[in-house]
């Protein structure tokens, strides 16, 4: 039967992605000026089936933020138990590296209780290591965009440290596309994103 | 600047905005065009193009009292009203209007589960009630009923009931509007009606009875315009005390005939859930070269050729999960039964042990539930999966659902394997084919439902999608038939093709709108149905 599950289902790549080394290069920490105020995160969610997700949960804990593992890529039990307890009592902001399909579903949910993605990046992979990314947040953030591209396969490390100390209320949002080369890189036909959810100003 | 509904002027907008604000607080009126976008189709076809139908501002009303205020103000200066619940009904047109430039009428904050009752089994909830919120509610009061819901849970009962959404538990809960009882109805006048039972003022009976006395007028607001469905009682399955499900194959592409005659008997008679049908032999498809050389020849293949394939393979044309619910002795017994009455009456049918479950569950038991909304547990993990796929090219982009039904037959299946088949390979569409089997979650239809693409960048895919939209809904109607749901963008098209009689039930339905809704200010367009000064605009 090709019902709705099959129909998403058929085609799905391969989701085990190369553990790339050097990973957690020195020195790729510093990102929003330290007088911006940052928005103050409630936890951290990352896919935890691919090497950047861990990577990036691995970040935010080094930093001190509550982080969630998601299994299998599935929000329900993060959402069930966790942050739809925690949203009816306050729209408390929250940050991620997932595929699409979580986003969307936290996206959504947040519309509800007041909240908006403030902060958006799509990493999407051009093949041999290449991988582009799309950026789309305030303005003092978007600023360590161009470290990015030094940074290689450490992307992941520094889009964590940006996500997780995003600057509050953004009066002029901004957009960059950046384009990183390395060595370790995405599923070829995959887009995973890193975001940030908070109330809107 | 807002995206004024035709033939209303500014000031009439404007003067019903105000209005809005003094029912409900100008915080829950939303006029800027960051707040109205959210309630844009995530998944139209037409995103982003002129044809795209929009918001012009949305109102979250609290309380029926200010629903009855906004539906006479939007009476006073004409102003269309769109009602949504929780808006998550994508693939379907989501939280956007049929009517370009209405107001959307968002009931989310009318929130409350107002009564569960788990020895009569049912509840009355409000239109902002989510699966999610009556699950948790059932969890925590600990209360021996479950939930029907449908995959993602995340819609709302009357929502989705409202549309005729679908579930996937046992029987007659799985129609989640037909296993409705009563309604509490803001008409289009602001009066408040309640239906069935309750009626009867004190009445005690409103979630028992569904019918009252007289008409059943409760099919009029599904899927209708008649009226802001503002509390809903719903019917709940006993929780029971077991859950078994088993795996029936048959070899033969004809087999699937008696199967389904015996499958529909186990049903019908209350042995089994839901069943799901599939094809083992499709499956292998990827795996296969020569299988999809076969599938592929001009002119397809004859079932004697599929049939002789699956032979040397050992693979069964089709396979058929049974889900068993109730005592374990009785789920044990009818399983048993349901293997000796196949295994006798198709030959080289083969069974094998599916799933077993106690209740109550633990949290870690729910956890690994694989199905979970089988046994009552709501779920967003359908929106983990969507690789992109020549299937699915912008799989971020969403999907059109087309949703036939056909008789719950087998050569009902076979018929339309082939009939919808040709048509996609005219659009170039890779979905459906010949070893599609039907979705079940209707108690007594089939549904041969496709998902078509949707890109938001590409054109030429929203094009062919709905340019074979609208050819399949030709071709269903030539063979009998027809789409249960419709986005939007086609809810003209597939009213037009219920057209017994020079369209007597669009006449009938367009008859009793201009009677109780002469303004036409609910919901114009669903369901096919608009307002008298509307109709000239009538898309089919």
């Amino acid at each position: 039967m090709t019902n709705r599950r099959e129909f998403l289902q058929i085609g799905l790549a391969a989701t085990a992605l190369p553990v790339a080394g050097g990973l957690f290069a020195s020195g790729a920490e510093a990102t929003v000026a330290p007088s911006v105020p940052k928005i103050p995160l409630y936890k951290v969610l990352f896919d935890d089936r691919f090497a950047q997700g861990k990577a990036f949960g691995d970040v935010a804990s080094n930093l001190g933020l509550a982080c969630h593992a998601m299994q299998a890529g599935d929000v329900t039990d993060f959402w069930y138990h966790d942050l739809d307890l925690a949203w009816r009592a306050e729209p408390k902001p929250i940050a991620g590296f997932t595929r699409h399909g979580p986003l969307f579903v936290l996206e959504h949910f947040g519309w509800d209780r007041g909240l908006r993605v403030v902060f958006r990046a799509e990493h999407h992979s051009l093949g041999g290591g290449v991988i582009e990314h799309r950026l789309s947040g305030p303005a003092e953030s978007l600023s360590t965009a161009a470290a990015l591209i030094p940074a290689g396969n450490d992307w992941v490390r520094l889009m964590a440290a940006t996500v997780t100390q995003c600057a509050v209320g953004c009066s002029q949002p901004a957009e960059r596309t950046v384009v990183t080369r390395g060595a370790a890189s995405l599923p070829d036909d995959e887009t995973f994103y890193s975001w940030v959810i908070a109330p809107k100003a | 600047m807002a995206t004024l509904p035709a033939g209303v002027s500014a000031a009439d907008f404007n003067a019903a905005i105000t209005k809005f604000k003094a029912a409900v607080g100008e915080k829950h009126v939303f006029t800027s065009d960051e707040d109205v976008a959210l309630y844009r189709d995530a998944y139209s076809p037409m995103w982003g193009t002129p044809q795209e139908l929009l918001a012009s501002a949305a109102v979250a009303p609290d309380t029926v009292e200010q629903v009855q205020a906004i539906v006479r103000a939007a009476n006073e200066h004409k102003i269309p009203l769109y009602p949504i619940s929780t808006g998550k009904n994508v693939g379907y047109g989501g939280s956007a209007p049929n009517l370009h430039g209405s107001v959307v009428l968002d009931l989310k904050r009318m929130n409350r589960i107002l009564e569960v009752d788990d020895r009569r089994g049912f509840a009355l909830v409000e239109p902002g009630v989510a699966y999610f919120d009556l699950y948790r509610h059932i969890q925590e009061k600990k209360l021996k009923v479950w939930i029907d819901c449908p995959d993602p849970g995340w819609g709302s009962l009357i929502g989705n009931s409202l549309d005729h959404g679908v579930g996937y538990t046992f029987g007659a809960f799985r129609d989640h509007f037909g296993s409705h009882c009563g309604m509490e109805v803001v008409l289009p006048n602001g009066e408040i009606m309640r239906t069935g039972m309750g009626a009867l003022p004190g009445s005690k009976t409103w979630q028992d009875y569904k019918y009252g006395f007289g008409p059943y007028v409760d099919g009029l607001f599904g899927q209708g315009n008649f009226g802001i469905v503002t509390k809903m009682g719903f019917w709940l399955m006993p929780e029971p005390e077991a859950y078994q499900s088993g795996y029936v194959s048959v070899p033969k592409r004809h087999d699937i005939i008696a199967l389904v005659d015996h499958v529909n008997y186990l049903e019908h008679i209350g042995l089994i859930g839901q069943p799901n049908y599939s094809s083992p032999l499709g499956r292998t498809q990827r795996n296969e070269p020569d299988l999809r050389a076969l599938v592929g020849k001009a002119g397809g293949p004859s079932d004697e050729e599929l049939d002789r394939f699956g032979a040397a393979k050992g693979i069964p044309s089709w396979e058929v999960e049974l889900q068993f619910y109730g005592p374990a002795k009785t789920v044990a017994a009818n399983w048993e039964y349901a293997r000796e009455r196949i295994g006798a009456s198709i030959p080289g049918s083969t069974f094998r042990d599916g799933h077993s479950y106690r209740f109550p569950m633990t949290d870690e038991q729910k956890a690994a539930v694989e199905h979970k909304v089988a046994v009552g547990i709501p779920a967003m993990s359908i929106f983990s999966i969507g690789a992109r796929s020549e299937l699915n090219p912008s799989p971020t982009d969403g999907h059109l659902w087309f949703a036939p039904i056909i008789p719950k037959t087998g050569e009902a299946i076979l018929e339309s394997q082939r009939a919808f088949a040709k048509v996609y390979q005219e659009f170039g569409l890779n979905v459906g084919g010949i070893f599609q089997t039907p979705a079940t979650w209707i108690y007594r239809a089939f549904v041969m439902i496709v998902g078509m693409p949707v890109s938001r960048s590409n054109k030429e895919i929203n094009a062919k999608s709905m340019a074979a939209f609208k050819r399949v809904v030709e071709v269903a109607a030539e063979h009998g038939w027809a789409e249960y749901r419709s986005p939007p963008a086609f809810a003209d098209l597939v009213a037009d093709s219920y057209s017994y009689n020079d369209h007597a039930l669009r006449r009938f339905n367009e008859q009793l709108k201009d009677a109780v809704d002469p303004n036409g200010i609910i919901a114009a367009g669903r369901g096919g149905i608009w307002p008298r000064h509307l109709r000239g605009g009538r898309k089919a």
